[in-house]
């Protein structure tokens, strides 16, 4: 089975998420992700995961859905209360979500290292 | 004529790979001696094919195939490769050369592999060239609710958005994100009449409902009519769903902080943000889409 979404641990404590969407935009189709969506959900309830990283750099443009799940995902580290960032953005992406404004209520970083090293700073 | 560029830094092998390629008297043959000069020669030359050979100093020609592909991505590559290096050519031809020849053989393969890639590569280039006089092109879809049809439907409308001049590449992915929107919209709230709110909640009820959506009336039944109208001036696409349709000016703004957590309305401002132009009928069940020409024509 293809996998969709690659989660990787950034510190040897497991506090900070990087979390990948390999799925292409087109390839992004109704429950396709389910099972691992589930899977990230599981790990996401774990108290001492308190940080996410998207690393967004296999993914150059999204849509909707897409934001939709980040949503998802931001909503619950931010009720731990955690921190969440993408890295990697296209210029695409970024056009995407300057217009749905999220840009304002997210960190974004240009890489994954400075994402981590950031995140790594930050209560 | 066709143009084919051979890279060798060898004198030797340079004249003995151009001695059989011209030998038919139909192709022209030119050549460099690294990698650099061959990007060079690319660039001016625009040849149909390049030939590489796989050890050079410098830029090797597994380097120059990925140069190649990212800088030229129409010019088909053929490496000729040494006994030993098959790993290497096998790692070539992921990375994207269009096939290889021993150099071994390249006395009795060579003529007929260029021949092979070369056919394929005219015929591209015809197409292309037709697809490129292509004035206007207006063309209907009735689609059912599988979402597995939007995907080729929306590389389609790129291609032939594309080919026929309304927008360039960057511009052609925002075509494609605003018509997934759209289509989205119409199969799931439109037919299926799916609410963003059941989306947002517990993933494994949405499915559910979808599934049962899916397969029971009046929804299954519904389709969706799909009118694309191109040209190089613009690009009007029409979207009809059979669901109840709906009122936009009652959604919420996606952009207010109250509503940013929320997922009603995304899909409509991407397709604002990346349309010249979003009209719904009265009913709201039927969407025009509208793109003005992202390249001036000469």
């Amino acid at each position: 089975m293809s996998k969709n979404i690659l989660i990787e641990e950034a510190d040897a404590e497991g506090k900070t998420l990087i979390v990948s969407p390999l799925f292409t935009y087109r390839a992004f189709a109704e429950g396709d992700i389910a099972a691992e969506w589930a899977a990230l959900e599981e790990r996401l309830t774990l108290p001492h995961v308190d940080k996410v990283i998207i690393d967004l750099s296999a993914l150059p443009f999204f849509g909707s859905t897409v934001l939709e799940w980040m949503v998802k995902i931001w909503k619950r580290v931010k009720d731990k209360p955690g921190q969440f960032a993408l890295c990697n953005v296209s210029p695409v992406g970024m056009q995407i979500l300057q217009a749905a404004r999220l840009h304002t209520v997210w960190q974004l970083f240009p890489s994954r290292a400075d994402a981590v090293t950031t995140l790594a700073s930050q209560p | 004529m066709p143009t084919v560029l051979v890279v060798d830094d060898s004198l030797v092998d340079r004249r003995l790979v151009g001695g059989i390629l011209a030998h038919s008297g139909d192709l022209q043959v030119e050549f460099a001696s690294d990698g650099e000069e061959a990007l060079q020669r690319i660039a001016a030359l625009a040849p149909h094919l390049v030939l590489t050979d796989l050890v050079m100093p410098g830029m090797t020609g597994l380097e120059l195939v990925s140069e190649i592909r990212q800088r030229f991505a129409n010019v088909p590559v053929i490496l000729m490769t040494a006994k030993g290096s098959e790993d290497v050519a096998l790692q070539a031809l992921r990375a994207g050369a269009a096939s290889y020849v021993p150099k071994s053989q390249i006395s009795t393969l060579l003529r007929e592999t260029v021949s092979t890639v070369l056919s394929a590569v005219m015929e591209k280039r015809g197409q292309q060239q037709l697809m490129s006089l292509i004035d206007q092109a207006s063309v209907s879809f009735v689609l059912s609710n599988d979402a597995a049809m939007i995907p080729p439907f929306i590389s389609y409308v790129q291609d032939l958005a594309l080919q026929i001049g309304l927008c360039d590449s960057s511009d052609s992915l925002r075509v494609a994100i605003a018509l997934e929107e759209a289509l989205r919209n119409a199969m799931f709230h439109g037919n299926l009449e799916i609410s963003s709110e059941l989306r947002e909640g517990d993933s494994a009820i949405y499915r559910d409902v979808l599934h049962s959506r899916l397969n029971s009336e009046p929804y299954c039944s519904r389709k969706l009519y799909v009118q694309v109208s191109v040209s190089r001036e613009i690009g009007e696409f029409i979207i009809r769903d059979e669901g109840p349709g709906f009122d936009p000016s009652t959604l919420p703004d996606p952009t207010d902080p109250e509503n940013i957590e929320k997922a009603c309305g995304r899909g409509l401002l991407l397709m604002r943000t990346f349309m010249n132009r979003v009209d719904y009928n009265r009913t709201g069940n039927q969407v025009t889409l509208t793109k003005q020409a992202s390249i001036v024509q000469a």
